[in-house]
């Protein structure tokens, strides 16, 4: 007796093949579609807008730019320190990013593998922390930071965005560290190395993906963040890109669409390299850290 | 080859004590199992020799020096975990190469040693792979890699063999045999499982509640089971233990079930039974292949002689190599272990021969073996 198939019998269908149904895929795959346009179509418009001229986004608003002109862009960096400000907007970013990556990933280790009875509340309360709204605290940090000195600093600015950041960068990597088996670390510790070992050499890279994750969310927050700017900077030369595109509403009266359009553009772009960059780590952190 | 003394060690997580009063020495070069069931204590021991848990009470010695204050890098063992614990960003050779690198050991030498253990452990084509990549098997032998490489005083085992298949399970059993017989080294090897602690150990740790039951080779805890709960514990099928009294019957002495008729056995061929009280309660044990089934007469039918008991087939096992039969007799239920074939089915009425002189007598309130 031979186990292969006969050749001359038809193959027998397959019972069990799942029925997709036409009105379900159409429904399923509308649905998706419409939810694409609604997130996409603002930034269809935000970058034909800025390849536009006055005429066409003002008065003929047309859909698909008819003439292509780069005279916005032109005049946004003879006109704005807009480079500058952006500078300015991607180094506190990166910094503020780096700093809570390492202290929230130490923190949030020593939460899930230390002090467990309290670090639970711990948690919870740096939760809490970042769930305050920023207008509620603005006050009591530019009271803080003007009895430092340190308003209108970048230092100042930092610290604000680091009491935002932390919390919510401790609660990302304790999710992430809560999927890492101890095991491993322990396995470290009987071979030989001290705790600082265990974390950097074994936790740390397994923790990787959440790391990604939380860094790329800190910066977007930073790179987005307009109330803390806005009150606790007053000079120029230290504002951050957001003060840019509020400065060029020119307070609602007035605005020069073609050129926030284009300085939008230009703000949007550096996120959206990070995000294309480092999607695949997102994703992996996304599904490891179980905060889907 | 170094010996690991327990001096009075105890351990509470919180208000519960885990361990308590354990004292035991593993010799120099044994290969020594630590067997209970699941929350006895005994992967706590394990961690407590390795340095992951603190010693609450008592000392732990290694080659005559106390451990308990010394960091586990200071303790010169080797721990092989469970899930195995390999380092899932490293490949085999790095996964084996790191205790070396945290000891600071030459590159030359770690890599003269990874090799060794490699040769040893059959690893040689593995070695750039990531742990995602290897089988169970494989995983596990890498596991032993690790600790093997570091040439350590004593190695530790936590249950490392119960994630592998049935097969699997007994081929690495060897192995890890030969292993010891090859480093010569301490081994303290922690299971559930008292087959894979009967065939591998030379000396065998039975905990239960914190507490160690009994320490011995184990055909001393086979034969000579130092209360009931190791005696049903080693042995499978478990030992019959049946709960009754010592009694004179007609001049003769017999054990009376509680719920059952008079068992009775000849003089002196029962050991412990001269040392009972009559009217104290007792557990008499016999293990299932220490039962006879002797043959009866098919014209005359059965007919009960001296000792023997009658009892109605429930359930038959069959494994190929011997045959389980659970017999209901009028005490409660007994399980026999047939060597061979053994023609019966369920409903079947059986004669049960006992082989006294095998059996033990345990007393009934502290367990403790009479004799």
């Amino acid at each position: 007796m031979t186990l292969t198939p006969d050749p001359a019998k038809p193959p027998v269908p397959r019972r069990n093949r799942p029925k997709v149904s036409v009105t379900r895929s159409i429904t399923v795959y509308g649905g998706v579609l419409l939810l694409l346009v609604l997130v996409l179509f603002p930034f269809y418009w935000m970058v034909t807008a800025s390849i536009k001229n006055f005429r066409e986004i003002s008065i003929e608003r047309t859909l698909v730019p008819r003439e292509i002109t780069f005279k916005n862009y032109y005049d946004l960096f003879e006109q704005t320190s807009i480079l500058w400000h952006l500078f300015n907007t991607a180094w506190i970013s990166c910094f503020v990013t780096v700093v809570t990556v390492i202290l929230a990933s130490m923190s949030a280790y020593v939460l899930t593998r230390f002090l467990t009875p309290a670090a639970e509340w711990i948690a919870r309360v740096s939760l809490y922390a970042y769930m305050v709204p920023s207008i509620v605290l603005i006050i009591p940090f530019y009271i803080g930071l003007r009895m430092a000195g340190l308003v209108n600093t970048h230092a100042g600015l930092i610290l604000s965005y680091l009491s935002f950041t932390l919390p919510l960068g401790i609660w990302m990597m304790r999710a992430c560290f809560q999927t890492i088996p101890k095991t491993m670390e322990e396995a470290a510790v009987v071979d030989g190395a001290n705790r600082f070992e265990a974390f950097f050499l074994i936790a740390m890279p397994q923790a990787l993906p959440g790391v990604v994750s939380t860094a790329i969310f800190v910066f977007i927050l930073c790179w987005g963040e307009y109330l803390y700017p806005v009150v606790l900077i007053s000079s120029d030369s230290l504002r951050t890109i957001t003060i840019t595109l509020d400065a060029l509403t020119g307070g609602g009266q007035n605005i020069k669409f073609g050129l926030l359009m284009a300085a939008s553009t230009v703000a949007t772009v550096p996120i959206l390299l990070i995000f294309l960059f480092l999607q695949r780590h997102l994703v992996r952190g996304f599904a490891a850290g179980g905060y889907e | 080859m170094a010996e690991v003394v327990f001096n009075s060690v105890g351990k509470d997580f919180g208000r519960e004590a885990v361990l308590r009063d354990v004292d035991f020495e593993v010799r120099a070069g044994a290969f020594a199992a630590l067997i209970g069931p699941s929350g006895c204590g005994k992967s706590t021991l394990l961690r407590m020799i390795a340095g992951l848990e603190h010693i609450d009470f008592g000392e732990i010695y290694i080659d005559g020096r106390a451990m308990n204050y010394l960091a586990p890098k200071e303790r010169d063992v080797a721990m092989v975990f469970q899930n195995y614990a390999l380092y899932p960003h490293m490949s085999v050779a790095e996964n084996m190469l790191f205790s070396l690198r945290m000891a600071r050991v030459t590159r030359a030498e770690s890599n003269e040693r990874m090799w060794e253990a490699a040769r040893i452990l059959g690893l040689e084509d593995l070695l750039d792979r990531y742990p995602r990549h290897l089988s169970g098997g494989q995983r596990q032998r890498v596991a032993m890699g690790r600790a093997i490489v570091r040439n350590p005083k004593v190695f530790l085992f936590d249950e490392p063999l119960s994630n592998l298949d049935a097969k699997l399970r007994v081929q690495m059993r060897a192995e890890i045999k030969r292993l010891h017989q090859r480093l010569g080294a301490t081994m303290i090897f922690v299971t559930h499982d008292q087959v894979e602690a009967m065939t591998m150990a030379e000396q065998v740790i039975i905990l239960r509640e914190g507490r160690v039951e009994q320490v011995g080779s184990p055909l001393e805890l086979y034969d000579k089971p130092a209360n009931a709960f190791v005696a049903g514990f080693i042995g499978s099928p478990a030992m019959n233990l049946v709960l009754g009294t010592f009694e004179v019957v007609n001049g003769g002495p017999c054990f009376i079930p509680q719920d059952g008729k008079p068992i009775t056995f000849l003089p002196g061929s029962l050991p412990g039974a001269e040392k009972t009280n009559p009217g104290q309660q007792y557990l008499l044990g016999v293990r299932p292949e220490h039962i006879a089934i002797p043959e009866t007469d098919p014209v005359s039918g059965s007919r009960k002689s001296h000792g023997e008991i009658s009892a109605k087939v429930v359930l038959v096992e069959v494994t190929g190599l011997d045959t389980h039969i659970v017999a209901s007799a009028a005490h409660g239920e007994v399980t026999i272990l047939v060597r061979g074939r053994f023609n019966t089915a369920a409903g079947e009425q059986l004669l049960l021969r006992p082989d006294f002189s095998r059996a033990h007598v345990f007393d009934a309130e502290t367990g403790v073996r009479v004799d």
